[in-house]
């Protein structure tokens, strides 16, 4: 092989793994044909022409995915968990300073001032996404994205100055997760359709007990003060008890997919699902530490670096399967000639 | 449609031809004013196959290289006549406003 054709092929190598088994060698033949005698090198234009097609054609794999491809079907499922999942967070705590306003006649628990309009908002993309059009849906999504900045930005640990905390993020990065999910092309109602009634059932059971926990909280230490169990879950902030039934609620949801889906959409959905599912429960243990700690990037840095670990091994796994899956066949063709070689002709 | 699926399409208009050979035919017709690159080439071959205007008539290996040779399906031949129309009726009206229009 020449410098020349192994300069040319680095070149191919640019291009996504099915056009150069489709166009590979071809697209070589041509190059090489092209090229004038003495040549060593590509030259310049032909090499950005290369290399600008290559990448165009995978940026264009990457921000449209195929109609009915795992992670457009991932994302529609993502849009249905995500929208229910903020407006039961936001349900909760608005509920549940009213109920400890109506039962105790006093002001235990204050949602942040843009909790209102951000469940609000999250409340509309949950009705659209289950029973509207989707063109409404869009515009929700992202109106709720906005909405949700608006919550963090007021939010009182925000205010604090010195004191963003992780658990402020959670919402809002679940909101954007949500609102570019949606966003992305994919089947009408595919979401709905992949979870099913009862996997929406569940999910929507799921989203009424967290919406409601806080305020059944507060009507069950007004009838039973004494009770040690009760007095425990009713301590105002911060219990074990009250962050363990809010993780056990993020199971339950994983779990309503785990039952439902398929695994490649599976294993998509819980990949887009895992930052802000970390950030949730980081928010639940830790509660609080400024972002001048260093902490707190680190935190962040390790999210990160797991999520694009997670996309790389959904990715490998499905080839080590793909490869897995050739093999079996190849065994079985062969072990079916064989048969087929031994056994004597019926004549 | 682009001056380059225009000229692509008119290559192989005659006759099949392989990659090579409509890279320097549309050289040709474009009297050198049109220079492809066999990426831009092969983003416009797979494009016009994706939308059948045209397909692959037979491959044949050359000198130990691929050669596949395209040719217009039907539905390339009316793209490419419904072009050359458009073009045409450009051509007409700018010929009337110039008073270069048959006499």
């Amino acid at each position: 092989m020449s410098s020349l054709e192994s300069r040319y092929r680095r070149l191919l190598a640019l291009y996504p793994a099915d056009h150069r088994h489709q166009f590979g060698d071809e697209m070589l033949g041509v190059l090489m044909s092209n090229a004038g005698d003495r040549q060593r090198r590509p030259r310049f234009g032909e090499s950005v022409d290369l290399m600008w097609h290559a990448l165009w054609r995978r940026i264009g794999r990457a921000v449209r995915p195929r109609a009915h491809g795992h992670w457009s079907l991932a994302a529609s499922v993502v849009g249905v968990v995500g929208s229910l999942s903020l407006f039961a967070m936001h349900l909760r705590l608005v509920a549940g300073e009213q109920a400890w306003q109506i039962h105790h006649s006093i002001p235990a628990w204050h949602s942040p001032d843009g909790s209102v309009l951000a469940g609000a908002v999250a409340g509309l993309l949950t009705l659209a996404v289950l029973f509207g059009p989707r063109g409404l849906v869009i515009p929700a999504a992202w109106g709720a994205v906005l909405a949700e900045g608006y919550a963090a930005y007021m939010s009182p640990r925000f205010n604090l100055g010195d004191s963003v905390v992780v658990g402020v993020w959670a919402p809002l990065l679940l909101m954007l997760t949500t609102a570019v999910a949606l966003s992305l092309r994919q089947p009408a109602r595919a979401g709905l359709r992949l979870l099913g009634g009862r996997g929406v059932i569940a999910l929507v059971a799921i989203a009424l007990a967290v919406s409601s926990s806080m305020a059944v909280e507060a009507m069950l230490t007004r009838v039973n003060r004494v009770d040690k169990w009760l007095y425990v879950t009713a301590l105002p902030f911060g219990t074990d008890v009250r962050q363990a039934f809010l993780a056990l609620m993020m199971v339950a949801g994983m779990a309503v997919l785990w039952w439902r889906l398929d695994g490649p959409v599976r294993r998509r959905a819980i990949v887009m699902l895992v930052p802000s599912g970390v950030l949730f429960l980081i928010g639940l243990r830790i509660g609080g530490f400024p972002v001048d700690y260093p902490e707190a990037w680190v935190t962040l840095t390790l999210i990160v670096t797991f999520v694009v670990l997670c996309l790389v091994l959904v990715k490998w796994w499905e080839r080590m399967m793909h490869l897995v899956e050739l093999g079996r066949q190849a065994e079985r063709a062969a072990a079916s000639a064989a048969r087929d070689e031994t056994t004597p002709a019926a004549d | 449609m682009t001056e380059a699926t225009f000229l692509v399409l008119t290559a192989l208009a005659e006759q099949p031809q392989h990659g090579y050979a409509v890279l320097e035919d549309v050289k040709r017709i474009s009297e050198g004013k049109v220079k492809l690159h066999v990426g831009s080439l092969y983003a416009v071959l797979e494009r016009l196959a994706k939308e059948g205007l045209i397909e692959v008539e037979r491959e044949e290996v050359v000198q130990s290289r691929l050669r596949r040779y395209y040719r217009l399906t039907g539905a390339g031949v009316a793209a490419l006549g419904e072009e050359m129309a458009r073009m045409k009726r450009h051509v007409s009206v700018a010929e009337a406003r110039l008073g270069l229009g048959a006499a």
